[in-house]
This record gives structure tokens, C-alpha cells and sequence, in this order.
């Protein structure tokens, strides 16, 4: 504690570390309605905060892909874009997409939640518990707790239907994310995601942006359904139709 | 959760309807939370409160009235659940049924008998309100400052309820979950819902609405199992009158209770389905 | 791409869906599905699909006397219910053996809506169904 003190007095910058609000259990009050001002929802690896690339890590800036899956990514269409088609983002996209989200925290509750704009998706932040075992979810199952003041999140048992970002960049079912949020200003979370996948990665990569908070006067998430307002129906589920589906006429209907 | 486990929530699951209390009414403990059977009422014991003295609602509940999730049938076949007697949730007016302006009332019958394609949780559309709010599967309430969140498992669904006074959103905004602004009448949590889109149905049975709706909640939490929920409903474009509902929520207390995804984008399957069976059966 | 700093407003476009046919409300089990017209089916599972608002399993069965296969849809409730039911994806496998309880649609087509699913280990499972019989008539756990 002395030596660190010297070491602040010695400084030619002493910065003091931002003491968050905080709520009656002492944790960092996140509540509010934030979002990412920066442009990583279109190419991760174009993507940058701050004057930095938001991939930190790896140092070259890239998603360490194995090759098979680098060429898998180049394959990828713009109009498959499970976001363009408004199905799930996935994690750690939600934080990302250019629309706003609100993180709705109360004091001792078994559950942060993450709630979007964006076709009204949610997280559910279990602080405590252990990861499912034999479901596969667009969103993940999230196991969060407290490291000092950082919100760490733990997110596993995803499917592999969601990409990191618009240009393609997809994932396996062994996807797993650590997230970690930090409020470091009245207007600012501190966003980390260590992203592993061991099947189409060759190690793990990470990324770091900021969350900015809407202070706008009575600021209020709205809606942004697109699922709801598409005319059509789509198939969602992965697999194309197929013609045992129930979808298509049934092979063995009786016209009798 | 581990097989193992899953057995360990599942068998004290009628305990989990209260303070360790007895076997609820009829509800089978391995389809806990079921959203299609109704939860036992148990009694509880005060109402928990907040450190600013308002009643903590905060947790995991389920709609309670025997027989039927809501959501399935049409609001006017539900019962109240009212000790055992099956007396319909409408109670207001007194006949039971929705007061149709009787334009409103052929157009519901057509849409019944003709239309169903159109039924909104098929679509996975968001069902605004009053219809969410006896929506199956549970909610859970939580209280952050300033505000009230609701979060539906089923389709994901949510509201936030900025409790700071501030006015509704402007009247040209619409929104599939409507704007809702909660204040406190005593102990009665009063929530308005305006600027709802009229797209949704209000129940699985063709009863629609129009964009002028309009609706008024109460939620009073008579003690720390029980909710007595209350509603107004009205809408000068279809109703003849301002028309009420009642019943209640049961609190799930099991503390391994998780909700799980309900990503429901896939909802166009079960309207494949209905329309492969419906030319099978023109076909016949 | 801009990146918007301003809270979004989607404007709706009614869609205008197609059909013209009565349909019938996928929820509304009565409608679709007949409570007396219950089934066994003892067969091969083929394929699950986890989705919402409802799963479907597909599977087949072989006619005892013609030798004919025969495919079959069943509907069961969504993986949240399932879950909590002692289900977990890919449980069964292709070609494993299966048995079905159900109750046959109404249009009388190879769709079923089932109240359990016997595993290939022997477990009876049930199915999430949105018909009434449980309150009555569940089955014992295992």
C-alpha cells in the first residue's frame, strides 16, 4: 500500500481509479442503456477503438482460424449473415451490433439481465450455478460473477449457427467466451471477450471495445423487430428443408 | 444441469410453490415450471420490502388459473382460479365476454374461422399487452433502481418500467410491447401500457385490437407467494366499453430455477405444418 | 456503415401472409390434434429438431404386415420444457428405437403429437405436450 502510494506521488500522472456507483450489495451499479460506437458488428478484424485494433490479441490483428475454416469463412455470404437474416447474434456479438442494449441490474437477484433492442434478445446472466449439459443455444447459457469490480461472464453451450461478424467470420459448438465488463467512467464500460473454439481455431483471440451509456434525456430502448416485419417466413433452424419436414407436404399423406 | 440434478429440482418441486409447504392442487412435480397446468396457491408469509419500503416483488412467477395456460385459449374461456369455483377471468363486463363493438365481433368470428394463420404466437410475434402478461412459462420481476424489468421466457420478451414519472413516448411511436409507465399506489404496483402496434392477438383465439388500446395493470402482492393481478382494457376503435380482467401469479421459490432460451425464430415450422395439414385436408 | 448513436426506430411494414386456407392455430391442440385417436409408435428415431416454439422428432416405422416404412412428424413441446423433462440434444441417435405416444392429427396424416417418448435406454419421457392428459394421467418418472 506505501510503496504504491510513493509510487502514485511520484508520478508524473496520478490517476485515480474510478469508484463506481454501486448498488445495496456493493457490486458496481451497470445499470443503464449502453451500446458500441465502434464498427466491429461489420469485420472484426477491420475493426478499431480508440485508434486500436479491437482484436488485441493476437497481435497480427486476425481471428486465428485454422486454414480449413479461413477458407470456410471466405465462402461466407453476406445474405447468410444469421443478423441480415435477424436471427440470434450470439455472444459476444450482442455487444457489438449497432443497436443499443440495456443491462437491468438489482441488488442480490440470482440473475443480471441483458436485454436488446435488437429483436427484443436477452441474456440472462446466472450469477452462480453450473453451465448446461446437452442443450446448444444461439445466446449461449451465461455464468457471471464478481472479480473485484469487473463483471465476469462465462458463456458456453452455444450453437454453431451465429458468426462473430458480418464478413462471415463463423464458429463450432465448442465455442466458449469470457467476458468481462468494467465500468471505468460515469459513461463508459470497459468490454474484454476471450473468444476459444477449439474446432476452428488454431488458439484464442480477444477483443476489447468500449460500451458508451445513453444519456440522453429519458433514453429508452424501442424496437427494432425485424424478424416481425419480414413478409415471408424463413427457415431458421439450419438445415435446409428437407422433404420428410413437416413443412413440406408429408410423403405418406393420405388423401383417401 | 446434470441429469442427476434435474431429478434433485424436480421432486421438491411442489415445495418450491411455497415456504416448504405441502403438495399443490393436481400439479404434476416433473412438468414444473409446466406452463400448461396451473400452480397451487400456497400462502405465504409478509411481503418483503425494499429498503425504501416498497414491496420487494422481485422473483420468478407463474400465471395461476386452473385448468389451462392462458396464453392457449381465449381470454374468455379461462378461469380465474378463484378457490376451486371456475368463473371466468373477465369480470367486467358481467356476462363474461369481451364487449365487441358488433363489426368487431363478425370480424373476430371471421378471423376465427378463416384467419388463424394470423395467430400471433405461431408467428412469433411479440403479443403486447394484456396478452404477455399471461403468457406461460413465468416471468421474473426485478426492481434496479428506478425501474421495473419483466422478463417473459417465453419468446424472450421484456419490458422495462421507468418508475421516475417520466411521460409516455410520443403517440406516433408504436411498439409490439407498447410503453408502459409504473407508479405506486400504495402497495399496488400501476402499470399504463400505451402505443401498442394492434398487430398481435390478444389471446390464441382471434381476438385482435386495434393500435388505440389502451391498457391499465395493478399488481398487489398479498403476501410473499401471491400476486392479485388486475387489468382494464380498452379500446374506442373496437370495444363498447372499457372491459376488466382478473387473476393471480404463484412466486416459484425453487432457487435452481433457470430460465432457458426460447428462441422462437423458428416459429414458421409449426406454420408449415398447419399449412401442409390444411391441404391434406382440402385435398380429402 | 455509420454506426448509430441514436436509439432506433423501426417502423413496421404489416406483412401480408399467404393462405387462404382455414387454418388452425398451432397452440390450439384440440383443433389440430384428436385426443381419441391415440397411437403407439414403436420405431426408429431418424432425427430431432430443437426449435421453438415446438420440437419435432422424426422417425420411422415399418408396417407389420405390408413391411412398409413409413414416416412420421412429432410434435413435442419446446426444448425449454423438454429440457426440464430429462432431455438433452442428440440423446438418441440415428437408428436407434424408439416408442411414441400420441395422439394422431386430425387430417389423419403421419403427424403426431406426443404425450412420451420411450428412450433407447428405457427411460419414458415426457414430451411437453400442450394437451390436457397430464394433470390426470401422468405417467410414472421412470
Amino acid at each position: 500500500m506505501v510503496a504504491a502510494a510513493l509510487a502514485c506521488s511520484s508520478s508524473a500522472q496520478t490517476k485515480t481509479k474510478y469508484d463506481p456507483p454501486r448498488l445495496a450489495d456493493g457490486h458496481p451499479d451497470l445499470n443503464g442503456i449502453w451500446e458500441a460506437h465502434v464498427n466491429a458488428n461489420a469485420d472484426l478484424e477491420k475493426a478499431r477503438a480508440n485508434g486500436k485494433p479491437v482484436i488485441v490479441e493476437p497481435a497480427d490483428g486476425r481471428i486465428p482460424y485454422k486454414p480449413e475454416e479461413l477458407a470456410k469463412k471466405k465462402q461466407n455470404k453476406p445474405a447468410d449473415d444469421p443478423v441480415a437474416k435477424c436471427q440470434m447474434p450470439g455472444v459476444p456479438r450482442l455487444a457489438y451490433i449497432p443497436y443499443p442494449f440495456q443491462i437491468a441490474e438489482s441488488a442480490n437477484q440470482p440473475v443480471i439481465a441483458i436485454l436488446s433492442q435488437f429483436a427484443h434478445e436477452i441474456r440472462n446472466i446466472n450469477m452462480g450455478g453450473e453451465h448446461l449439459d446437452g442443450l446448444e443455444l444461439w445466446m449461449g447459457d451465461s455464468r457471471g460473477r464478481w472479480e473485484g469490480d469487473t463483471l465476469v461472464i462465462d458463456v458456453a453451450d452455444f450453437n454453431d449457427m451465429t458468426w462473430f461478424d458480418a464478413a462471415g467470420s463463423q464458429h463450432s459448438n465448442a465455442l466458449h467466451v469470457v467476458e468481462r465488463f468494467t465500468r471505468v467512467s460515469p459513461t463508459t464500460i470497459n468490454y474484454e471477450a476471450t473468444i476459444e473454439d477449439p474446432m476452428v481455431l488454431t488458439k484464442p483471440f480477444k477483443i476489447a471495445l468500449p460500451l458508451q451509456l445513453h444519456t440522453e434525456k429519458n433514453a429508452q430502448l424501442l424496437e427494432h423487430e425485424c424478424y416481425a416485419d419480414k413478409e415471408g417466413p424463413t427457415v431458421t433452424a439450419g438445415d435446409k428443408p428437407d422433404p420428410g419436414h413437416p413443412g413440406a407436404a408429408p410423403k405418406n399423406a393420405q388423401t383417401k | 444441469m446434470r441429469i442427476s440434478s434435474l431429478i434433485a429440482i424436480v421432486l421438491p418441486v411442489a415445495a418450491a410453490f411455497g415456504q416448504g409447504g405441502g403438495q399443490g392442487g393436481g400439479v404434476n412435480p416433473l412438468l414444473v415450471p409446466n406452463p400448461y397446468n396451473s400452480p397451487p396457491e400456497v400462502k405465504g408469509g409478509p411481503v418483503p420490502r425494499l429498503p425504501d419500503g416498497k414491496p420487494d416483488m422481485q422473483g420468478v412467477w407463474l400465471v395461476r388459473a386452473p385448468g389451462n395456460s392462458m396464453s392457449m385459449l381465449s381470454v374468455e374461456s379461462l378461469s380465474n382460479g378463484r378457490g376451486g369455483v371456475r368463473k371466468g377471468v373477465i369480470t367486467d363486463p358481467a356476462d363474461g365476454k369481451i364487449p365487441y363493438q358488433p363489426w368487431a365481433r363478425e370480424k373476430q368470428k371471421d378471423l376465427a374461422a378463416n384467419h388463424m394463420i394470423e395467430e400471433s404466437d405461431a408467428h412469433c410475434l411479440l403479443g403486447g399487452f394484456p396478452h404477455t402478461s399471461y403468457t406461460p412459462f413465468g416471468f421474473r420481476l426485478l426492481q434496479p433502481p428506478n425501474e421495473v424489468v419483466m422478463v417473459w421466457e417465453f419468446m424472450h420478451a421484456y419490458r422495462v418500467i421507468p418508475m421516475d414519472g417520466r411521460p409516455h413516448l410520443d403517440a406516433k411511436t408504436k411498439l409490439y410491447m407498447g410503453d408502459s409507465r409504473g407508479h405506486w399506489e400504495g402497495d399496488t404496483l400501476v402499470i399504463d401500457v400505451t402505443n401498442q402496434k394492434g398487430r398481435s392477438w390478444i389471446d390464441q383465439a382471434a381476438d385482435f385490437h386495434s393500435d388505440a388500446i389502451h391498457v391499465v395493470e395493478r399488481f398487489t402482492m398479498t403476501d410473499s407467494n401471491n400476486i392479485t393481478y388486475e387489468a382494464t382494457i380498452e379500446d374506442p376503435k373496437v370495444y363498447t366499453q372499457p372491459w376488466k380482467i382478473a387473476y393471480f401469479f404463484s412466486k416459484y421459490n425453487d432457487p435452481k430455477y433457470e430460465a432457458l432460451e426460447f428462441a422462437c425464430i423458428e416459429g414458421e415450422y409449426d406454420i408449415k405444418s398447419q399449412q401442409a395439414s390444411a391441404a391434406a385436408a382440402a385435398a380429402k | 456503415m455509420t454506426p448509430t448513436r441514436r436509439l432506433a426506430l423501426c417502423t413496421a411494414i404489416l406483412g401480408s401472409f399467404a393462405g387462404s386456407l382455414p387454418l388452425l392455430a398451432h397452440h390450439s391442440f384440440a383443433a389440430e390434434f384428436d385426443s381419441n385417436k391415440v397411437v403407439t409408435l414403436d420405431g426408429k428415431f431418424t432425427k430431432m429438431d430443437w426449435v421453438n416454439p415446438h420440437s419435432w422428432i422424426h422417425m420411422e416405422t415399418v408396417d407389420k404386415d405390408s413391411g412398409k416404412i413409413e414416416t412420421w412428424d412429432i410434435e413435442t413441446g419446446p426444448p425449454n420444457t423438454l429440457y426440464r423433462n430429462g432431455w438433452r440434444k442428440d440423446f438418441i441417435k440415428a437408428g436407434e428405437q424408439i416408442v411414441v405416444v400420441g395422439t394422431r392429427a386430425k387430417d389423419g396424416t403421419n403427424r403426431v403429437n406426443a404425450r412420451t417418448v420411450k428412450t433407447p435406454d428405457g427411460r419414458t419421457l415426457l414430451a411437453g405436450s400442450s394437451e390436457n392428459f397430464q394433470q390426470s394421467q401422468a405417467p410414472a418418472a421412470k
